[in-house]
């Protein structure tokens, strides 16, 4: 059931990485250095499975910027994950300072959330672009947590989509991850309206 | 009752900037707030175009998050640390003559009439505030940051101080050697269990004493000078010393003192280490003297007198002084020893050596066991004749003493012979030639029937 496509998966694949060109300019506009961005994959898993696909440790600190999403055919909550070490990069790299994820004071985590903010909305719209429907979104939120709580507080059967993220950083390479939490019937229309437009 | 509120009553008293926006960026709401920090009245701001406002801001982040929500109805959020006061406001804080640039967040979400009307909803957030104490923060912290890790480093150099100063304690306690620290006026200030062994003093007092109180008074002014000096230009000294115990008894130490300079080069702390040799010193003088002593007669033996022949010798020929040598032979010594036994013949070489040590008392004569039966004198201070006199006296006493010597030609009792010789020295002779004459003359007395000193002039 969770299960699309090879081709379907590719198509979500290059739509996404489309709209990761406008938000690596969007990000070249506001810092000096330059980053592209690109998705070398994507995966539909059960929250069960998705810290293991994600490789990530229970115990490991983890900050996220969340987003709500709903438009005609899902609602979401998405997520953009960074494992501490690797997001104090991108905040050096934003913020030109060296600090701690500990150590991250509010307006960071501002600047973490604006970053989140660019990269969600941009990933957001181009699903918006494939299923030709207007998704509206919340204003983001900075979280920290253990990486086992990520996926806990959801209730319902979700499938839930990760979006792997290279932040191609002159040699360095971080990786982020989207989670799009979609709660079943979500799933299921979005899957639907998805073959649909893909096909036709 | 709800008092009648204007949608501008309740916006004018919220403290952020509130800006709402058509699809065609032009402004429908323009709150209190906007006016004061932009400048700009809400007369002249409604209906005019957001970007006719602020051209610079079309191309730019704002231009993309309006349009974003308008088009998308996506919310986007602008950090003040990333974009720096985006919006062109500014604040006149009391007391400042300069208007600043307001620290700002701004949210921008969208907001739907009906179907097909979308607006975006711009609010900006005054962070000034936020701002400083942050930066207030940030500074407190990395003082505390710096002072903790002068302070890290400051514990750890201590640690390694004291671990070291454990270490030195260990081997200061365990150690043999005395030590003994001072300051730098020669004030005791810390020493060790072994250097109370080996002074005799009782440590706990020794500390604010001064260190001369070891002092024998064997040593010259001169000595210490020579000390001082060393220590000051090497910082450290080498030797012996001679000093004193509480009891008055002499010990002697090697000594070895090593100054202690701060980071300004200035002497702090003297370190003294040092071991007792006195034990030492005796054996070695022991050595020595078994090494120069004829065991039997503890008159020197053969090696003492070259030695003592060959400085003699020297010292005559330095200062134009007789040296004088008389050779003693125990006339049939060898029939004696057959007759009566080594044993007694042993005794009485020790008898006759007796008497030598009695008559030649002076320092600078040297009675020395020569070979078997054979003794011989070295005069340095004598006249021909007060040597004469010398042996004669020997002569006499031995007559004295009667020991008997059944199988002597000449006499009852033992007797001896003897054969002079004296020269001042010169370049043109020699010791040896001295001793040889000393020999001839012998001869000549044994030659002539024993018992009775011959004196040979060295010319001949």
């Amino acid at each position: 059931m969770i299960n699309i496509t090879d081709l379907q998966r590719d198509a979500i694949t290059e739509s996404i990485n489309i709209s990761m060109g406008k938000a690596a300019s969007t990000f070249n506009s506001m810092i000096q250095e330059h980053i592209a961005l690109s998705v070398p994959k994507i995966n539909f898993v059960s929250s069960e499975e998705a810290l293991d696909i994600l490789q990530l440790p229970e115990e490991k600190e983890v900050c996220y910027i969340k987003q709500h999403f709903s438009g005609t055919y899902f609602t979401s909550e998405a997520m953009l994950v960074f494992a501490q070490d690797e997001s104090l990069e991108l905040v050096k790299l934003f913020l030109g300072e060296e600090t701690s994820v500990a150590d991250m004071t509010t307006l960071e985590h501002e600047a973490m959330s604006e970053i989140g903010n660019v990269l969600l909305n941009a990933c957001i719209g181009s699903l918006s672009n494939i299923l030709k429907d207007r998704i509206s979104g919340t204003l983001p939120i900075f979280r920290k947590c253990k990486a086992q709580t990520l996926f806990l507080n959801e209730r319902k059967e979700e499938v839930i989509l990760l979006i792997f993220v290279d932040f191609g950083i002159e040699s360095k390479a971080i990786k982020g991850y989207i989670v799009l939490i979609l709660e079943l019937d979500s799933f299921i229309k979005f899957k639907e309206q998805l073959l649909k437009n893909l096909m036709g | 009752m709800l008092p009648v509120l204007t949608f501008q009553d309740v916006l004018g008293n919220i403290p952020n900037g509130i800006i709402i926006i058509d699809e065609n960026s032009k402004v429908l709401l323009w709150n209190s707030w906007m006016e004061s920090y932009s400048g700009i009245s809400t007369e002249k701001a409604l209906g005019t175009g957001l970007f006719t406002l602020f051209p610079e801001l079309k191309e730019g982040r704002i231009g993309i998050a309006v349009n974003t929500a308008i088009e998308n109805s996506q919310s986007s959020f602008l950090s003040h640390t990333i974009h720096k006061g985006i919006f062109p406001l500014f604040i006149k804080h009391p007391g400042e003559t300069e208007k600043i640039r307001v620290c700002q967040d701004v949210h921008i979400t969208s907001a739907r009439q009906d179907n097909d009307t979308y607006y975006a909803v711009i609010i900006i957030e005054d962070v000034s505030v936020a701002v400083i104490k942050e930066r207030m923060l940030k500074e407190r912290a990395r003082e505390e940051h710096e002072l903790n890790e002068k302070l890290i480093q400051e514990v750890k150099e201590r640690k390694q101080v004291e671990k070291e100063l454990r270490l030195s304690g260990a081997v200061m306690k365990a150690t043999m050697d005395g030590v003994v620290i001072t300051d730098n006026k020669s004030n005791i200030i810390s020493v060790n269990p072994a250097f109370g062994h080996i002074t005799g003093f009782s440590t706990e007092n020794l500390i604010n004493k001064k260190i001369s109180i070891l002092k024998s008074g064997k040593h010259t002014k001169e000595f210490y000078k020579n000390l001082w000096r060393t220590l000051t230009t090497e910082g450290q000294w080498k030797g012996e010393f001679i000093n004193k115990k509480p009891d008055g008894k002499l010990f002697t130490v090697e000594a070895s003192i090593t100054s202690i300079k701060d980071n300004t080069g200035a002497t702090q702390n003297y370190v003294n280490v040092f071991r007792d040799i006195t034990k030492r010193k005796k054996d070695e003088e022991l050595l020595r003297k078994l090494s120069s002593t004829d065991p039997l007669t503890e008159l020197a033996n053969r090696r003492a007198f070259d030695e003592a022949f060959e400085r003699e010798w020297r010292r005559g020929l330095r200062h134009s002084h007789l040296v004088g040598i008389a050779l003693i032979d125990v006339d049939f010594f060898k029939r004696y020893n057959d007759f009566y036994g080594h044993p007694a013949g042993d005794k009485c070489l020790q008898q006759i050596a007796d008497i030598l040590k009695n008559i030649i008392k002076r320092a600078d004569d040297i009675v020395s066991r020569y070979g078997g039966e054979e003794f011989v004198v070295i005069f340095t201070q004598n006249d021909p004749d007060g040597i004469f006199k010398l042996i004669e006296s020997v002569h006499k006493d031995i007559h004295e003493l009667k020991i008997p010597h059944n199988n002597s030609n000449t006499s009852k009792y033992v007797t001896i012979s003897s054969g002079i010789s004296w020269v001042i020295p010169d370049s043109k002779h020699s010791a040896e030639q001295l001793l040889e004459a000393a020999d001839k003359a012998l001869y000549e007395a044994k030659e002539k029937g024993r018992d009775r000193i011959v004196v040979k002039p060295f010319s001949e």
